[in-house]
């Protein structure tokens, strides 16, 4: 029974524990759940399924197979190293919202359902949002709200999807889609693609990640992207179009790398240039590329964690993180960098490294399936992954010009969870078995050819040569790069007379109008009768003695009609 | 940079050569010998000059351009 236990709960179940432990062994505390939730997803046997009656549907709340179960070790594992990396923050708050978030990804990826799924997913949503707004800066609270803004609008397509497909399928299970067979399909794939940051629906990543919190962004940067692209590797699996969009991505990332400033945010960019790598892998849809879009889904967790990591050290330990503000910090930094170093070299790919042994799959998928286009377009891509993430942002942050910056001393447990996280990457380079053991799908791959290691060697030392020779060019500049959020930001001025002022106008005119209309009536019941005369607002109140008629009158008129009355009785 | 670095570069460089000699071909361009040197080096230029062009010309604003 304990064996069908859904990980999601083990996070769940932690987010509402962890704020009745005492305050001080609540960060330590926090490692049991995702270690808990590691140890239950590796004795998970495949084909493990956990059904619950809800409403009038059966939930598949738990479904193991082979490529849920690889990304449920790598969330659970990442959950223990992002954890390590947060023991100094007190803040029970991003805790229990790194908890809810972790376990909303766990959720997601071991759905067997729609409704399953869209809860996870918008869970997700509100916890890391509330990453975003903990760093507790008005850029933070603002860009907060837009990241919820966006990712609302991401789960109504994903809901509106799923409403058409359940109601015309009758059925709530997930199963791939055929290439563009039903508005459905491109609803669902539509909100997929907005969380896996694909152009132009990736504003939301390059806006938010580099305001979030030191140790929230570490959470962001493995969890919605990578669940995001388990979704897509499990319904659309072989659709052309995502080949295409995936080698864009990878490109659009390093371009707007290279203009970045903020290292976190370059960082960011450069996971849109990652996930390009994985939905390509989607795209071709061969075993041996799904394969490697979950290898790569998993290096990439684990040393793009490690990569911004080192760029939350460096904040946390200068409060800066502009390459134009920063130079110089190796000699006071020196393990720092070295941990940064090894996660800059596995996702370039230098041999021994994870990212070499996950990123060759998916580039010899597409080169066994005849892209040799996009087998160029991505060799461009890792040139300029190894540009940006292992030589632009290392050499003007710890080297380059001396910008006269001390930091301050980085807490050990920030140094230990990179050191673990730097293990890992060095661990699956080294022996690509481990990782491949678990992987969807059979196969014979050997990443160490002498075809690779030349393609790599060449590629990398060339690049660096490069660099080296245009290095000052490749310098921060203090602008800010718009992108697609323009769109969304810029009309700020319009949206806000539309839906702010305009609507305040209108309903300051409604609550002048109420309150008049009471002054107006009791105006006019100070004396009706001389407002029923005049039509207008009566000049002075009802004064009986002056407005009283004679009391003959009416009484010969009340007697006048007792009279007919009678008369009218006797004689009829 | 110091001079042993260059070397190994070189050194580096040299085996690749060799070892695209001996190695088994997968694509067409494999046979132009320094292919990928001269893919990374020509790729790394155009990366920087058409990301700075673009960068300048069309996206780089102040950086309180949404502030204001």
């Amino acid at each position: 029974m304990i064996a069908e236990f859904p990980p999601v709960l083990i996070f769940w179940l932690g987010a509402v524990l962890l704020p009745l432990l005492p305050k001080n062994v609540r960060p330590w505390a926090f490692l049991a759940f995702p270690a808990a939730s590691l140890a239950l997803v590796l004795s998970l046997p495949i084909g493990t399924t956990l059904t619950v009656e809800f409403l009038r549907f059966e939930l598949h709340v738990l479904e193991v197979t082979q490529l849920s179960r690889v990304f449920g070790i790598i969330f659970s594992l990442i959950g223990i190293i992002a954890g390590i990396y947060a023991l100094h923050v007190k803040q029970t708050g991003q805790q229990v919202a790194a908890l809810l978030y972790g376990g909303g990804a766990l959720c997601v990826t071991f759905a067997g359902d729609y409704l399953t799924l869209f809860a996870g997913w918008e869970v997700m949503a509100v916890a890391s949002g509330y990453l975003v707004w903990a760093r507790g800066t008005g850029e933070s609270y603002a860009a907060g709200i837009r990241y919820f803004l966006v990712h609302l609008f991401g789960g109504s397509l994903l809901l509106a999807g799923i409403a058409i497909q359940v109601v015309s399928t009758g059925s709530i299970l997930l199963r791939p889609f055929e290439y563009g067979e039903s508005i459905a399909a491109w609803l669902i794939i539509a909100g997929v693609a907005l969380n896996t940051a694909l152009p132009p629906l990736h504003a939301w990543l390059a806006d938010s990640y580099h305001r979030a919190t030191i140790t929230g962004a570490v959470f962001m940067s493995a969890l919605t992207t990578k669940s995001a692209v388990y979704v897509l590797a499990l319904l659309f699996s072989g659709w052309d179009i995502l080949l295409y969009m995936g080698v864009m991505m990878a490109l659009y990332g390093v371009v707007y790398a290279v203009l970045a400033n903020d290292i976190r945010q370059l960082l960011a960019y450069h996971i849109i240039s990652q996930v390009g790598y994985m939905v390509a892998g989607v795209g071709i849809g061969t075993t041996l590329a799904i394969n490697g879009t979950a290898a790569h889904a998993f290096s990439h967790i684990l040393y793009k964690a490690l990569l911004f990591m080192g760029a939350g050290v460096v904040l946390y330990t200068t409060g800066k993180s502009k390459l134009t503000e920063l130079g110089g910090l190796y000699k006071h930094q020196r393990l720092t960098y070295w941990l940064y170093m090894i996660g800059a070299f596995s996702i370039s790919g230098f041999p021994l490294f994870n990212g070499f042994i996950s990123k060759s799959i998916i580039v010899s998928a597409a080169g066994k399936s005849d892209y040799s286009v996009a087998v160029l377009l991505l060799m461009l891509a890792s040139i300029g992954t190894f540009l940006h993430t292992g030589l632009k942002l290392p050499y003007w942050t710890w080297h380059g010009r001396d910008s006269g910056v001390v930091p301050a001393k980085a807490p050990k447990n920030m140094i230990a969870a990179m050191a673990v996280a730097a293990f890992f990457c060095v661990l699956f380079g080294v022996y690509p078995d481990l990782l491949y053991r678990q992987l969807p799908h059979a196969m014979n791959y050997q990443p160490y050819t002498l075809h690779h290691l030349v393609e790599a060697v060449q590629l990398l030392a060339f690049t660096f040569i490069a660099f080296w020779i245009y290095r000052s060019s490749l310098a921060g500049e203090p602008y800010v790069a718009l992108d697609t959020d323009w769109f969304y930001r810029a009309p700020r001025d319009v949206a806000r007379a539309v839906f702010v002022t305009g609507v305040n106008r209108v309903f300051d005119a409604c609550e002048t109008l109420a309150f008049r209309i009471p002054g107006v009536l009791s105006r006019v019941f100070t004396h009706p009768a001389q407002f029923l005369r005049t039509m207008r607002l009566p000049t002075r109140d009802f004064d009986p003695d002056a407005d009283r008629g004679p009391l003959a009158d009416p009484l010969a008129l009340t007697l006048l009609v007792i009279v007919l009355v009678a008369i009218w009785n006797l004689w009829w | 940079m110091r001079r042993i670095h260059w070397i190994i570069l070189a050194v580096l460089t040299v085996l690749s050569l060799v070892g695209q000699y001996l190695a088994k071909h997968y694509y067409a361009w494999d046979v132009i010998p320094g292919f990928y040197a001269i893919l990374g080096f020509i790729g790394c230029l155009v990366i920087i000059k058409v990301s700075k062009w673009f960068g300048k010309k069309i996206v780089f604003r102040d950086e309180d351009y949404y502030d204001r």
